[in-house]
């Protein structure tokens, strides 16, 4: 299956989470954009792994900011590899699907496949947990989830492909 | 009245130099100089030669080349020592000595043009101009950067990072300002908190902290790959093979210490780097401050964290010492008061100590291997290298303590702990480098480390002195001049004391000592004539006079002694013709020690008047003519004839006169000291002034000698013969006038010590009664007349101090200018006699070495070529024989002319041509051959040259007489090697080496 066959079932995280901020969080525009300059394996591990503060001239402080978009991306891709997950046969875990995780690791955006309602509700659920969780208000989180259920929709049948998104244009 | 606290919040923290730069030089220098030792060892395993085989060869072991009898050995014999080593197995040549520090640089510089573009690669931020939102944050930037920066950094941005941090990196003139994506988030929610952190990276740039800070890290990582890794690499390499060999001899406390100088300097690297770096973080903390930055809503933000009580060498404590930034609480307490920026820490004291004195061990190997061109100056100017690093981390720091108790009317600090902190650092980078130990864990004369320790402390009382009467009296508006000045002197005394240190007194640690017995053979000597005075004076002389010597004739001692009070009475001078500390002035006039609260410290801030010391220096010299007068009549007493004042009489006459001097600046220190301010610096000035005083009363003294006829000692008639041609042999009055000088303040220092225990000790037996009443202030209306008056006695002791060092100093030049490698035979003869020449204890199997290598390497060319000369001269006579009758014709003398010549050829290597026989027996016979077969051939060759038939058969009998002694070492020298097969005696005998 091609990429362009697969944008067109489904919706990149990439897409989500830029959507999502650019609605809710305007702030972290300069954030989600440097972010899209990496691939998602990229982006992913800048994201889960800490940085280490050892500039010597640095602030000196390693006060966390409560961002969105980590969150919000991280949670997106929980979501998209439980879903995968679910359906994925068990003999793909085998050493061919680790040999395609690998090359795609370098260069194929990850693709939310098309969700039933039931799945975006579990979707919005853990969004909303996780932001409940990064110390974000309860209303804001709500707000964020919901823009990520109104992307996702983007997905589905009857709706024009996403734009633009396409990986690591750097 | 203006509040302690409010004056507190106008001291800028910029008000002198931070001393921050000159920190990282210490750092910097210290790995770039260790480079070229650390890597000296590895040059030395590639040019592997015979180094070993000259050594034993001189008599000394190898496996204890550090220990005092071999070092002696070996300085003793320099002569053949240095040809054979640079026969043998030359020194690395120098551009490979220096091409560690060379290529350590220059990598250094490349890593540290690379380490930006490291930074700022694409994989881990991204340039903020690349990304359309981020114009705004932008712009922001650029307006803050705005009149406050030259250059405004280019920008990037961690989009991964949600920590609200920035960093600069980069150079000064290329600045580069990393933002993390927490912070560029935060500048539309938290505007404040984007502000004072980008305006605290800014305040870097300001500052001019980049180059450094990363030029350091930059020359530690090289060092670590290019210096430790091919180290440790050596050492692990010479160890495997010696244990492999077996033969294996090293001594543990030398691996040991190998091991433990790349840990060390790591250590000490990160400490001091930290620390400087702490330091750098508060300035910009100020500096963002001094631009309105809202610092105060980010520490707002800052959890409360509870504060545990701890010891400062707590785990935690010297965790803290390794973060480059300190603690938020500090940096939000420093906002108001920036405090730690004036206080004078003891673990920066610590290793300003090790560093510098690491780095003056390090110089001096740089030249340990080619020790032929270290002259005088040469070794004082390696000697100044560290002391300007550690001069200036010191005195930036205490002059900051002491500016910012007299801003406060505080106890200014009196630089006893911290010089305690630095003379231990110095004690530790001594054990550490090996300087004072050999091959011992500990030194063998423990005491003479006290010195380090004294000197240290003498420095830094001096120095907060000195800033103390700078501060309360300057009448300049700022205080960079008196500053400029206690740096410069103090790095002048310094460099004198690492100098004496280095070169000679540390040997003293490792247990040499002079040779009394020696000493007083070549005192006896300097003076022509007979003379005696009491034994036990001549021994006490002995025992003393090249100890003091040595010291007082380093090059730079005179200027160092004299500058030591001359500054403070500059200080003084300027201080009491101006009205009053002018840099207080701005700061509101409650600032400064007049009208604090409390009035003990306000009287401590007073400058002292200069009658004290005027009257104690004239009690002095007074002492030192009374002195110098009790000594004429004394010797005078002995009533010894025109033919018996030379020798020990006249040489003692000098030294009497010298410790009377010594004695008048005793009184006057003391006299001064019991001044309640500024004791060190009274004392050190009225014991100048008197030394200089009595060194004229002496002089005059010395020169009229004859003329008042109780006090007659050398003359007895009157006439004026100037002291310093009367006491010309041994360059004796030089050597007066030098120690006049150097005692002046050594004698101040150690009298005011003991006036400071005797109060102490005073005090605490009278208990903690009430402090005395404030005496009223009582300030005598000046007067045009006194200050001229003043002015005029500062400039004559000015002038006339001037003169003295520069005639002393150029009447010097020659010595300390002649490099150590043009040695002769009468200075290697001399050191033997006062150093020494010991015979190493040394198993059978060592002897066997010395003697075999001693043989091997010119040894057997010598004695075989005295025997077959003498067995040549013994047929010639043979030939003369007739019915064993001698019968001398004018053929045979002429004949046995070429023989004579090549006997005196080959006696001339001994003594100091090439080395003496390790084994004392044979060392006997071959000196013994030396001494008679030089006589016997030069006598024959006179002989033969005068046709003196008498003269010749004397001469024939001398060199008989000599070639006994040749066969008796040769036939020793063969017992001990004990194997006829051994391959030294194959072949042609090789030649000794040449002298260079």
């Amino acid at each position: 299956m091609s990429a362009q066959s697969q944008q067109a079932a489904g919706v990149l995280v990439r897409d989500v989470v830029r959507a999502v901020v650019k609605d809710c969080v305007p702030e972290e525009a300069v954030v989600v954009e440097g972010l899209l300059r990496y691939s998602d394996a990229q982006v992913l591990a800048r994201l889960r792994g800490r940085r280490q503060g050892r500039d010597p001239l640095g602030f000196g402080l390693a006060e966390v900011a409560p961002l969105v978009t980590p969150v919000l991306w991280l949670t997106l891709e929980a979501a998209r590899q439980r879903l995968a997950d679910a359906v994925v046969d068990g003999a793909a875990h085998g050493s061919a699907s680790l040999w395609r995780r690998l090359l795609r690791r370098r260069s194929t955006p990850e693709l939310i496949p098309p969700l039933t309602r039931a799945q975006q509700a579990l979707v919005q659920r853990m969004v909303i947990e996780a932001a409940a969780e990064a110390g974000l208000s309860q209303q804001r989180a709500r707000r964020i989830a919901d823009g990520v259920v109104a992307g996702l929709a983007l997905s589905e049948p009857g709706r024009p492909p996403s734009g633009g998104a396409t990986g690591a244009a750097r | 009245m203006t509040t302690a606290a409010s004056v507190r919040v106008r001291l800028d923290e910029r008000i002198v130099g931070a001393g921050t730069n000159a920190r990282f030089a210490l750092l910097i220098l210290l790995l770039v100089t260790s480079s070229g030792s650390m890597l000296l060892p590895v040059l030395d395993a590639l040019h592997s030669g015979d180094f070993d085989g000259c050594t034993l060869a001189a008599g000394a072991d190898p496996a204890h080349s550090t220990e005092l009898p071999s070092l002696l050995r070996v300085t003793g014999q320099v002569l053949a020592f240095l040809p054979c080593v640079d026969r043998y197995a030359p020194y690395p040549p120098w551009w490979q000595i220096l091409a560690g520090p060379a290529v350590v640089t220059a990598v250094a510089a490349l890593t540290m043009a690379a380490l930006p573009l490291w930074k700022q690669r694409a994989a881990h931020c991204v340039r903020l101009d690349r990304i359309p939102a981020g114009a705004e944050v932008a712009a922001r930037v650029q307006e803050l950067a705005a009149g406050r920066v030259t250059q405004v950094p280019r920008l990037f941005v961690v989009p991964g990072a949600a920590t609200r941090s920035a960093a600069v990196f980069g150079t000064n003139g290329s600045p580069r300002l990393v933002l993390d994506g927490g912070l560029v988030a935060s500048h539309a929610t938290d505007p404040k908190t984007f502000d004072a952190v980008v305006l605290h990276e800014l305040a870097h740039v300001a500052n001019r902290d980049l180059t450094v800070t990363y030029g350091t890290v930059a020359l530690w990582r090289t060092f670590i790959v290019v210096v430790i890794a091919p180290y440790l690499v050596w050492l692990g390499w010479e160890r495997s093979l010696g244990i492999a060999g077996g033969h294996d001899r090293t001594p543990t406390s030398l691996i040991v210490r190998a091991l433990a100088l790349p840990a060390v300097t790591t250590a000490m690297m990160y400490f001091a780097r930290a620390d400087v770096l702490r330091s750098r973080e508060l300035y910009a903390d100020l500096t963002a401050h001094r631009w309105k930055a809202p610092l105060e809503h980010v520490w707002a933000a800052m959890p409360a964290t509870v504060e545990h009580p701890r010891g400062p060498w707590s785990v935690t404590a010297l965790l803290d010492r390794l973060r480059t930034h300190p603690r938020w609480e500090i940096r939000r307490d420093a906002l108001d008061d920036p405090a730690p920026l004036f206080a004078v820490s003891a673990m920066l004291m610590f290793l300003t100590g090790v560093m510098a004195m690491l780095m003056g061990f390090d110089l001096s190997d740089y030249t340990s291997a080619h020790p032929a061109v270290l002259t005088g100056w040469l070794s004082e100017g390696i000697a100044a290298v560290p002391a300007a690093v550690a001069t200036a981390a010191t005195t930036a720091t205490l002059w900051r303590a002491t500016i910012r108790a007299a801003a406060l009317g505080r106890r200014s600090p009196t630089g006893l702990r911290a010089g305690a902190w630095l003379g231990l650092g110095l004690i530790a980078g001594s054990l550490l480098s090996g300087q004072t130990t050999g091959d011992l864990w500990l030194p063998r004369r423990m005491w003479v480390l006290v010195l380090v320790l004294a000197a240290a402390v003498a420095f830094t009382c001096w120095t907060c002195q000195c800033a103390r009467l700078a501060t309360a009296s300057w009448p300049g508006r700022t205080l960079r001049l008196p500053l400029a000045l206690c740096l410069t002197v103090g790095w002048l005394l310094l460099a004198a004391w690492f100098g004496w240190w280095d070169n000679n007194a540390a040997q003293y640690a490792v247990g040499f000592w002079y040779d009394s017995a020696g000493m007083s053979q070549a005192i006896v000597h300097w003076f022509p004539g007979v003379g005696t005075v009491h034994p036990a004076a001549i021994s006490v002389m002995a025992e003393t006079v090249p100890a003091l010597r040595i010291a007082a004739f380093r090059p730079l001692m005179p200027a160092a002694t004299v500058a030591a009070w001359m500054t403070p009475l500059a200080l003084w001078f300027a201080g009491t013709a101006g009205p009053g500390p002018g840099w207080l002035r701005p700061l509101g006039a409650a600032a400064g020690g007049g009208t604090t609260t409390d009035p003990t410290t306000a009287r401590r801030w007073r400058v002292p008047g200069a009658r004290r010391v005027t009257v104690s220096a004239l009690i002095g010299g007074a002492v030192t003519v009374l002195g110098v007068a009790g000594v004429q009549v004394w010797l005078h007493t002995l009533h010894a004839g025109p033919g018996q004042r030379g020798g020990m009489y006249a040489f003692s006459y000098a030294i009497w006169s010298l410790w009377a001097i010594t004695v008048g600046t005793a009184v006057a220190a003391a006299t001064a000291a019991a001044s309640a301010r500024f004791r060190l610096l009274t004392a050190l000035v009225a014991a100048g002034i008197s030394a200089l005083l009595g060194l004229a009363g002496t002089t005059v003294l010395i020169s009229v000698d004859g003329c008042v006829q109780p006090l007659d000692v050398l003359n007895s008639s009157c006439a004026w013969r100037p002291a310093w041609q009367q006491l010309q042999p041994g360059n004796t009055f030089s050597l007066i006038a030098h120690s006049a000088l150097l005692m002046a303040p050594v004698a101040a220092a150690v009298i005011t010590a003991a006036a400071v225990l005797v109060r102490l000790a005073r005090r605490a037996v009278r208990g903690s009664r009430t402090a005395p009443a404030p005496r009223p202030r009582v300030d005598l209306p000046r007067t045009e007349t006194g200050d001229r008056l003043a002015g005029s006695a500062v400039l004559v002791v000015g002038v006339s101090v001037l003169a003295i060092v520069a005639v002393l100093t150029a009447g010097d030049a020659r010595a300390d200018l002649t490099p150590a490698g043009r040695t002769t035979a009468a200075s290697e003869a001399a050191f033997q006699q006062t150093s020494g020449l010991p015979v190493l204890p040394a198993s059978s199997q060592l002897r066997w070495q010395q003697v075999h290598a001693w043989y091997r390497l010119g040894g057997r060319y010598l004695l075989e070529h005295a025997i077959n000369d003498a067995d040549s001269m013994v047929t010639q006579l043979r030939s003369a024989m007739r019915n064993k009758q001698l019968y001398i014709t004018p053929a045979l003398m002429t004949g046995m002319r070429p023989v004579c010549q090549d006997i005196r050829n080959v006696a001339s290597w001994e003594p100091s041509g090439y080395f003496q026989v390790p084994d004392p027996t044979a060392e006997k016979s071959w000196h013994q051959y030396g001494v008679t077969a030089g006589n016997g051939s030069q006598d024959c060759m006179r002989a033969v040259d005068e046709k003196d038939v008498k003269a010749f058969e004397s001469s024939i009998i001398e060199l008989l007489t000599a070639r006994t002694n040749a066969l008796d070492a040769s036939n020793r020298v063969k017992a001990i090697i004990n194997d006829p097969s051994d391959p030294v005696f194959n072949g042609r005998p090789t030649q000794p080496p040449q002298p260079l």
